[in-house]
């Protein structure tokens, strides 16, 4: 197993050396930089160029890469010109924000999952479970940014319950308990929406498995010996079949990087996912690039992460 | 005579009965045939739009602007006085048909890759597997989004190229399993012995028994690719704005005060999508379902 | 509530023209530096500076009778919204955009003079209270206010300005303010490293400093940076240490009516009384600084999460009747525009060539103009806020010619039709759109931004159908809207799609001087419009003459009249600056570019 990991960690190297390449040329491929949009008669032409000179922006592609991983290296993600600071220092800013976000929308979806694909499970084939079953396939076709609208729709405007926009409510000390009950009591509405529409695929293979497993053996012995049907479940069948759910958690990060770009934008949620639409917007390259890599650097790690789960949960796997 | 040609639609019973059994399958799959009615009739209805109403989906008319469901405006009108119905019917027109495009440019890049990939096998099946690997470690919206934005001018056709080619990875995987899965069958080895080439053994040995498959990948990928594009429209980096289109519809929704106050502006195509992706989805179960051979339907 | 017509923010004195997208940039795609670097040619202040004392007299009267200490509530705080995150440089001399602009107008908003538009745009003393002009018209003498404190406690001396030349001129300064220094004799050598101080600026005593330009140009005072830099507290740092620094970012110190509490970056910033402002304490206990969702905007000022905000058309439109909201207009300083291209940018000899034939007609240019409804896209896109102008420039301003005297263009798709008819352009092949005078198909391409987001492309269709009505066969370029970027890309290398395009210029506010964007050697005249007698009238405007406010009005216009006449471009409108202020704020100055003027007049009155 440690060989595997390793020998998967060392697979990696060369693919991050690729992937950085290909974000780069994205980046430097996009249209116009930040100092395209400077549209102002007292500054000469030369004056830009001269500018553009200075920042390096017109040296050979291979250079500028050069130069850009060598940054990284040092763990200098370059200046972003819009924000007037380095990348690092937005990013360390918001990427708290989309980590409490993700970690909210995993909660609510495992939540969510155990309770409906558990019912579901213990009486298939019942109205519940069919209903169950409905709600699962209008979660699937249901875009995310459409559910977005509607929740802000519902619970915001028709009840008010939940702000339709923010990270964190005005006027708060960064560190007080106010603060972050405010913060949790802004995440809310959109980590719902992003952990609910993701709740389908887990309560699928929860209630398959429940089903499946109470047809084992073992599961009959404990039957035949009396074993309360309550003990059954929650004790032998529950517990062998929430492990293989694990797996899934690495694919979730990259599903959940998508879906926060989309989320956060709707909910004006200063996380990640906003910083990276909003540079797009304002051609920010710097950010773009950074946050582009991040992601991906992120998305690579959860594909690992579920190798490797799926690894140690079904061992076969691992002689490929 | 007769007898020859008793068999020889006994052969093309035979022969057809694992699609006709699947057909039958279908057919009484209600769920299934529900949906598929439905997107058929919201196809028509976007192919035939013209006929359907008499407004231009372009047309400013700053007279009508966000007027509410009613007369003269069945749906109502947006911020601009478009007719609402117009628009659904012309960007569903928009909608579907980068939808089914990319679909199709999808699963064809995936066979390709995948029926290589798995015939081959060895090195090129190395090669070929490590780039879809390569591709799949990129979050796709985000690479979609920047490039997106890259291609913008470029109009719809550079959306559906960057759409493509960002999304076969995963139905190439499974086309080229199925394949490796085929080639060990004995009528695909003779195939081979007796000197086929590999463009012909793919062709008439293998694809038609992949065909399931990919049938049911494509339905899955025309949901993706029909969320893909209006999100990506919703966001600004999908169908030039003034192009009618479901999520370029929805963008007015990014003001508040549309969500709250100008609900028939955003709930129709909210629903129009959410709605086809059901069916997509239902039609796609079904025929995972026909093909079943374990399945009691 | 009366306003008081006292000091605006000293950001305003020297805004450049600038690109702005029709003055609702609310969506922060804006990337036009919106920020003070001037160097228009401007008329010589000489006739003003003699009359500065009473000039500051009757301001400190003024100030004293409507800022009333103690006839205004005390107490409380109010908070400004802004809807773009600020990037946080809370120094003038590195800021960028408006985002910090605003943050510094309120705790450090005093200049040596301040121009606004209620003083007709001119200077007004502030800390300087009287400056007069050597003989030459080479130098000019500040005398500063006495007892101006710092927040750290350090009083206002010339110093402080002296640390804010030589920091803008200093070798390793890399932000965009050397346009406001590099007239100052001296500015050169220092700049080259050669000269360890200016040698055009010398300080006096502490509260009189003299400044040595190397010519004497018309515009000189209006150029000139006019902030202090805190130097005690920044000296020890390097120059190239200053934009990121501590001193800067978290804890700056400023001379204005409320002091910096506490930075949440980007979000927002506190601030609480500063109790020994040179003017008098402020009437509140604080503010706040914040930034809010643009889309929000309009409920957020309702519900009272904010109290003064700016807001788009379509947010303060249902806010009229709200007894909650004030909303207060005012002119911008900006105009939009259609234009014409009429040639293109001859690089080499830095001239534009008019020599595209497609516009020759100047008939053809006013069917144009008739058949546009200029009034309609106020109504509809704009919901009604903005006035319909027939020349560049504010009609706030008194350089604004007489309208009487301009060819009104009113929306008449008759007299389009009967103007294209006279020009030749008549439907020969019966399709519904009119072939050139040769018979030739005439197609017409309009290059639009897609911003502001959610009207610019109604926009821009609505105008392609007025064309399309009185028979010009016009198209949206490449069938749909550019982006900021692209589109000014475009537009400045003369794209050959390009036939008009729709633009919109911010005016600066110091002086209406049409050079830079006018004049047949301008890169920035997009029209590329050549006329020998709009550059002879342009120069005319800052002559010796000129000085003369009332020949210069004149002069302008006549120039206005020509452009009216000649068209080339359509003037569309002057946007209206729009605000909501909470019904219980008082004292708020709402000026052509924000309202942040005047913080310590702010008072809340619950009743």
């Amino acid at each position: 197993m440690l060989l595997y990991t390793l020998r998967r960690i060392l697979i990696m190297i060369p693919i991050l050396f690729l992937v950085s390449i290909v974000v780069f040329s994205l980046a430097f491929a996009m249209p116009g930089d930040a100092l395209s949009g400077q549209i102002d008669p007292t500054q000469s032409p030369e004056y830009i160029e001269e500018m553009r000179e200075e920042l390096g922006l017109n040296d050979p592609v291979h250079i500028q890469y050069g130069r850009w991983v060598a940054g990284i290296v040092q763990w200098d993600f370059g200046r972003s010109v819009v924000h007037r600071m380095d990348v690092s220092a937005i990013i360390g800013e918001r990427l708290p924000n989309t980590i409490l976000l993700s970690a909210m929308s995993l909660i609510i979806t495992y939540i969510l999952a155990f309770f409906m694909g558990r019912y579901a499970g213990r009486n298939p084939y019942t109205k519940g479970d069919y209903t169950i079953q409905g709600i699962n396939y209008l979660m699937l076709a249901i875009p995310s940014f459409v559910a977005a609208l509607f929740a802000i729709f519902i619970f915001s405007f028709q009840f008010g319950l939940f702000p339709s926009t923010g990270s964190v409510g005005s006027g708060m000390t960064p560190g007080t308990f106010e603060f972050w009950m405010s913060k949790l009591y802004h995440t809310f509405l959109p980590a719902l929406v992003l952990g609910a529409l993701v709740t389908a695929s887990y309560t699928q293979f929860l209630r398959n498995d429940i089903i499946e497993s109470a047809q084992k053996d073992y599961v009959r012995t404990a039957r035949a010996k009396g074993t309360p049907e309550s003990e059954i479940y929650n004790k032998h069948i529950l517990r062998n079949s929430i492990i293989p759910i694990v797996t899934l958690f690495g694919f979730d990060i990259a599903s959940i990087i998508g879906g926060a770009v989309i989320i956060e934008t709707i909910f004006s949620y200063r996380g990640i996912g906003e910083l990276l639409i909003s540079s797009i917007e304002r051609r920010d390259s710097a950010v773009v690039l950074s946050v582009t890599l991040m992601l991906s650097v992120a998305t690579l790690v959860g594909n690992l992460l579920a190798d490797l789960l799926y690894g140690i949960i079904d061992p076969r796997i691992r002689v490929e | 005579m007769e007898a020859a040609e008793e068999i020889q639609l006994e052969k093309k019973a035979k022969k057809q009965s694992p699609w006709s059994i699947a057909r039958r399958k279908l057919v009484r799959n209600k769920l299934a045939m529900l949906s598929l009615g439905f997107l058929v009739l919201v196809i028509t209805m976007a192919y035939m739009a013209p006929l359907l109403t008499g407004y231009d989906p372009q047309r400013v008319d700053i007279i009508n602007r966000n007027q509410p469901p009613g007369e003269g405006f069945l749906l109502g009108t947006d911020a601009s006085g478009r007719d609402i119905w117009t628009l659904l019917l012309y960007g569903a027109r928009t909608s579907l048909t980068i939808g089914l495009v990319c679909t199709a440019a999808v699963i064809m890049i995936a066979t390709v890759i995948g029926s290589i990939a798995g015939y081959y096998g060895g090195l090129v099946d190395a090669i070929l597997m490590r780039f879809t690997d390569f591709m799949m470690n990129f979050p796709f919206l985000v690479f979609v989004i920047v490039l997106a934005s890259i291609f913008r001018e470029a109009g719809i056709w550079a959306l559906i190229i960057v759409l493509s080619v960002l999304s076969w990875t995963g139905a190439a995987r499974v086309v080229r399993s199925k394949v490796m899965a085929e080639k060990e069958n004995e009528y695909v080895m003779a195939a081979i012995s007796i000197g086929s080439t590999p463009f012909k053994v793919i062709r008439k040995h293998l694809l038609p028994n992949v065909m399931t498959t990919i049938i049911v990948q494509a339905t899955l990928l025309l949901a993706v690719m029909i969320v893909a594009e209006t999100a990506l429209s919703f966001l600004g980096f999908g169908v030039p704005t003034g192009t009618p289109s479901w999520g370029n519809m929805m963008t007015e929704a990014r003001d508040p005060n549309v969500i709250r106050s100008y609900w028939w502006i955003w709930i129709p195509p909210g629903l129009a999508i959410t709605f086809t992706i059901l069916s997509i989805n239902f039609i796609g179960e079904g025929i995972k379902d026909a093909f079943n051979p374990r399945s009691a339907r | 509530m009366k306003r008081s017509r006292y000091l605006l923010g000293a950001s305003l004195m020297s805004v450049a023209i600038l690109a702005a997208c029709g003055g609702e940039g609310n969506d922060g795609n804006n990337n036009a530096d919106p920020a003070d670097n001037n160097a228009n040619n401007a008329e010589v202040n000489d006739a003003d500076n003699d009359g500065a004392d009473d000039a500051d007299a009757d301001n400190d009267g003024n100030n004293d009778e409507e800022a009333a200490d103690g006839d205004a509530p005390q107490g409380g705080t109010v908070t400004y919204g802004y809807t773009a995150p600020f990037a946080g440089v809370l120094d003038w001399n590195f800021y960028g955009g408006v985002d910090d602009s605003l943050a510094l107008n309120i705790f450090n908003g005093d200049a040596l003079y301040s121009i606004s538009s209620f003083t007709d745009f001119e200077p007004e003393p502030s800390l300087a209270h009287d400056w007069e002009w050597s003989d030459d018209n080479l130098t000019v003498t500040f005398h500063l206010e006495e007892g101006v404190m710092w927040h750290n406690g350090e009083e206002l001396t010339a110093e402080d300005f002296e640390f804010s030349y030589e920091t803008i001129a200093h070798p390793d300064y890399d932000g965009p303010r050397l346009s406001n220094v590099d007239r100052i004799e001296g500015f050169d050598e220092y700049r080259a490293g050669d000269a360890d101080s200016l040698e055009g600026v010398n300080v006096i005593d502490d509260y009189t400093f003299e400044v040595t330009f190397q010519e004497a140009l018309a515009n000189n005072l209006e150029n000139l940076w006019a902030y202090p830099t805190p130097k005690a507290h920044l000296e020890h740092l390097e120059v190239s240490e200053i934009e990121d620094s501590e001193e800067v970012r978290q804890n700056p110190v400023g001379l204005g009516a409320f002091q910096v509490e506490n930075i949440v970056p980007g979000e927002q910033i506190e601030y609480t009384a500063f109790e020994d402002y040179w003017q008098g304490a402020p009437n509140l206990d604080g503010a706040v600084y914040r930034i809010v969702d643009g889309n929000q905007a309009g409920e957020l000022v309702a519900q009272g999460e904010v109290d003064i905000i700016e807001l788009t058309p379509t947010q303060a439109l249902p806010l009229e009747d709200n007894e909650d909201v004030t909303v207060e207009e005012i002119e911008a300083l900006s105009y939009s525009y259609l234009g014409f291209k009429l040639g293109e940018w001859n690089a080499e000899d830095e001239v534009v060539e008019m020599n595209n034939p497609k516009f020759e007609s100047k008939e053809l240019r006013q069917a144009f103009a008739h058949a546009i409804d200029r009034q309609g896209i106020i109504d509809e896109f704009n919901e009604g806020y903005g006035t319909v102008i027939n020349a560049p420039e504010s009609h706030i301003r008194w350089s604004y010619p007489d309208e009487s005297t301009l060819n009104q263009y009113e929306y008449d798709p008759d007299r389009a039709r009967e103007l294209l008819e006279e020009a030749g352009y008549e439907d020969v092949t019966g399709d519904g759109f009119v072939e050139d005078p040769d018979g030739e198909e005439f197609t017409v391409n309009l290059a639009a931004m897609d911003t502001p987001a959610d009207i610019a492309e109604p926009r821009a269709q609505y105008i392609l159908q007025t064309l399309q009505d009185v028979g010009i066969n016009a198209q949206l370029m490449d069938g749909q809207l550019l982006d900021f970027n692209l589109f000014y890309d475009l537009v400045e290398e003369d794209d050959e799609n390009i036939d008009i395009f729709m633009g919109a210029w911010g005016l600066a506010t110091a002086d209406p001087d049409p050079s830079g964007l006018w004049r047949s050697n301008d890169f920035w005249n997009f029209p590329r419009w050549d006329n020998e007698e709009s550059d002879e009238l342009i120069a005319e405007g800052l002559s010796e003459e000129a000085l003369d406010i009332d020949y210069r009005q004149e002069v302008y216009q006549e120039w206005h009249q020509l452009v009216n006449e000649e068209l080339p471009l359509i003037p569309l409108n002057s946007p209206t600056d729009l605000y909501g202020i909470n019904a219980n704020v008082g004292g708020v100055t709402v000026d052509v570019r924000d309202a942040t003027a005047n913080p310590h007049e702010w008072y809340i009155d619950e009743e």
